[in-house]
């Protein structure tokens, strides 16, 4: 029942990771392959942040909340706008080089050292069953849920939210009905880096921030192409999925091979349904 | 003057006298420059030759038949540690392990082209990367069971009591078999399936509808590529001696993309651009720093700046020349070719 404990929490971390892939990728249509040194950044950022800073811990939260969205604004206004007609190639490789250059500037600015990010409840309860839950992973859940429930209202209920969806359908006829899709695509851009941003955040709190959290982050591609790379509904069963088999090899067969599993599904699921659990057939060809 | 058709179809790249001088002064050059320089340099025109055959490999797939291929680290390692378990383990000679590392790397550009026939795109690249994890995974848990902690040793490959050992043996050895792959792919690409290649490349359904089988020319395309790819991972391999997997990882899959990105999507000559200035750039870094007596904390972080400077190299190149170094080549020839004219000839060949 341990486990099951911990596969959620897992689910949680990597549905947050995966749901800030998709947005990029509704967004602009480009695999953000630079997500997992994202995460770095911010979670360095967060932990320098919450030493200096001091105070409860919430402060230096919306201070690198808001860092994040800067960056993710600045990266699609210096990265991604100039190449918007460029090929398919260009593009990711764009996007890996822009990982490299953030991986690089982590190293740099902060030796590279694990930190530590304390969420300020360090308590550990049981719970009826035996199960032992941190507080840490408490404000794991919670902030998941909270995040998904107004990402949901966002993107149903709120003027930017229509129009982010609009932009993601049909990007010319979007601006020519006047929506400034610069902006929206911009503002989509940094919604997805502070998503992603909250989960390095989160694995930081859980894991510690070092340099090895991009072998965990990375497996958020599988989970979002699992799920469907044009869909937030489908980020968290597939999270379920993979974190469900991933702990389920590591327990039984071998360490080693649930760091490749999730791809193994991944590929699985590419050769059957393409487009995901909840992803469209249209998805696959609009390429 | 041609009198023939055989004459016609011949591969004429040295026709006139002033190629064919250039030709003389490759040769030369190929012959003189490991008698004349130090064993390092020899030491990195070797890594240049293995780097050029994995980024023309790589450019055939992902540049002409437009199919992004993610996994290049993966389809190396197969080709090394096949190397490696049958040239350590088993004894096997070098004619024997080398078409055996090409077979291994057919069977893997087959399962890897097997999800570009339903999938396009993005979707392609990401099929692609899950099998280099999964080779990765797979030579991993070789190298960990069977007991070698830092790679599988590799003896010198001999033939015929000839034993490949020196730098400039390897030299001769290595550029020769680049020419060769260069010469094959070009004549692919001027024959029917580089046509197919370019035609799904721009339009997979319009060239569906034209007659083309797409299927076996994709499939096509990415098992030439790998047999390639497999092959220059084997003479890696046997050159360094060494089949370790911490060398496949997905850093190597990138530099070799930046290549042919650098370098020019498509074309030969962008591929050997794109090796020659990869593959120097960190080796420039460093005699860089050592030459401007740089700070000496910066120092210690050489390698996140080498890699920080890389991705912006590549970043600058995207954004700049989206067609890399043989597109900046290509417009100085037409600036030479038409002086004292300014204006591009009317059909511009855009590749």
């Amino acid at each position: 029942m341990q486990l099951l404990l911990s596969v959620f929490i897992m689910t949680c971390v990597y549905s947050v990771l995966a749901s800030g892939f998709v947005t990029i990728y509704k967004a602009s249509r480009v695999l953000n392959f630079a997500f997992a040194d994202m995460a770095l950044v911010v979670g360095y950022l967060t932990a320098t942040f919450i030493r200096s800073v001091g105070g409860p811990v919430v402060i230096p939260f919306i201070f690198s909340f808001f860092c994040s969205f800067i960056l993710g604004l600045l990266i699609y206004r210096l990265l991604i706008r100039p190449m918007v007609g460029e090929s398919l190639l260009a593009t990711t490789i764009s996007t890996v080089a822009l990982g490299i250059i953030l991986n690089a500037v982590a190293v740099l600015a902060w030796k590279a050292d694990i930190q530590t990010i304390t969420l300020g409840w360090d308590d550990y309860y049981t719970l009826p069953g035996n199960l032992r839950i941190s507080g840490t992973e408490i404000i794991v859940v919670l902030f998941t849920a909270v995040l998904f429930v107004l990402l949901g209202l966002f993107y149903r209920f709120s003027i930017i939210g229509r129009q982010m969806r609009a932009t993601a359908e049909n990007f010319l006829l979007s601006s020519q009905r006047g929506i400034d899709i610069h902006l929206i695509t911009g503002v989509a851009w940094g919604i997805g880096t502070f998503v992603t941003g909250a989960a390095g955040i989160l694995v930081g709190a859980i894991a510690g921030v070092s340099l090895n959290i991009g072998g965990v982050i990375i497996k958020a591609l599988a989970v979002a192409l699992v799920g469907g790379l044009g869909s937030l509904r489908g980020v968290i069963p597939a999270a379920f999925i993979i974190a469900l088999s991933e702990r389920l090899v590591n327990y039984y067969i071998n360490p080693r091979l649930s760091v490749t599993i999730p791809f193994v599904i991944m590929l699985l699921v590419l050769l059957i349904r393409p487009w995901g659990l909840c992803g469209t057939e249209e998805e696959t060809e609009r390429v | 003057m041609k009198r023939s058709y055989i004459e016609d179809m011949v591969l004429s790249a040295f026709d006139t006298p002033f190629r064919k001088r250039c030709l003389a002064a490759g040769v030369a050059v190929f012959i003189l420059y490991p008698i004349f320089s130090p064993p390092f340099f020899v030491h990195i025109s070797n890594l240049v030759a293995i780097a050029c055959m994995g980024a023309m490999a790589l450019n055939l797939v992902s540049g002409t038949a437009g199919l992004l291929s993610l996994g290049h680290a993966g389809f190396m390692c197969a080709g090394a540690f096949t190397v490696g378990i049958l040239g350590s383990r088993f004894g096997l000679p070098i004619w024997m392990t080398l078409p055996a590392a090409a077979a291994v790397g057919a069977l893997l550009g087959l399962f890897s082209g097997l999800p570009s026939l339903r999938l396009r795109g993005i979707y392609v690249g990401i099929s692609t990367l899950a099998i280099h994890y999964i080779v990765y995974y797979l030579a991993s848990e070789y190298q960990f069971f069977a007991g070698y902690s830092q790679g599988i040793r590799i003896e010198d490959p001999s033939v015929a009591a000839f034993a490949f050992s020196g730098k400039k043996t390897w030299h001769f050895l290595l550029w020769p078999f680049v020419w060769l792959t260069g010469l094959f792919i070009a004549n692919l690409l001027r024959s029917r399936p580089g046509r197919a290649w370019l035609a799904i490349r721009d339009r997979d359904i319009a060239a569906k509808v034209m007659g083309i089988h797409v299927g076996w020319y994709k499939i096509s395309a990415f098992v030439v590529s790998t047999v390639i790819t497999s092959v220059s991972g084997a003479l890696y391999a046997y050159y360094t001696n060494l089949a370790a997997v911490e060398e496949y990882s997905f850093y190597l899959t990138i530099s070799y993309l930046a290549m042919i990105i650098v370098g020019g999507i498509g074309s030969i000559l962008g591929s050997i651009l794109g090796a020659f200035l990869i593959t120097l750039v960190p080796y420039g870094l460093i005699y860089l720093f050592g030459l401007l007596r740089v700070a000496s904390y910066l120092r210690d972080y050489l390698y996140a700046l080498e890699s920080g400077l890389f991705g912006l190299l590549i970043i600058m190149f995207l954004l700049i020349e989206p067609l890399g170094l043989a597109e900046i080549w290509r417009r100085i020839r037409t600036f030479f070719e038409l002086w004292p004219f300014k204006y591009k000839p009317l059909m511009i060949t855009k590749r």
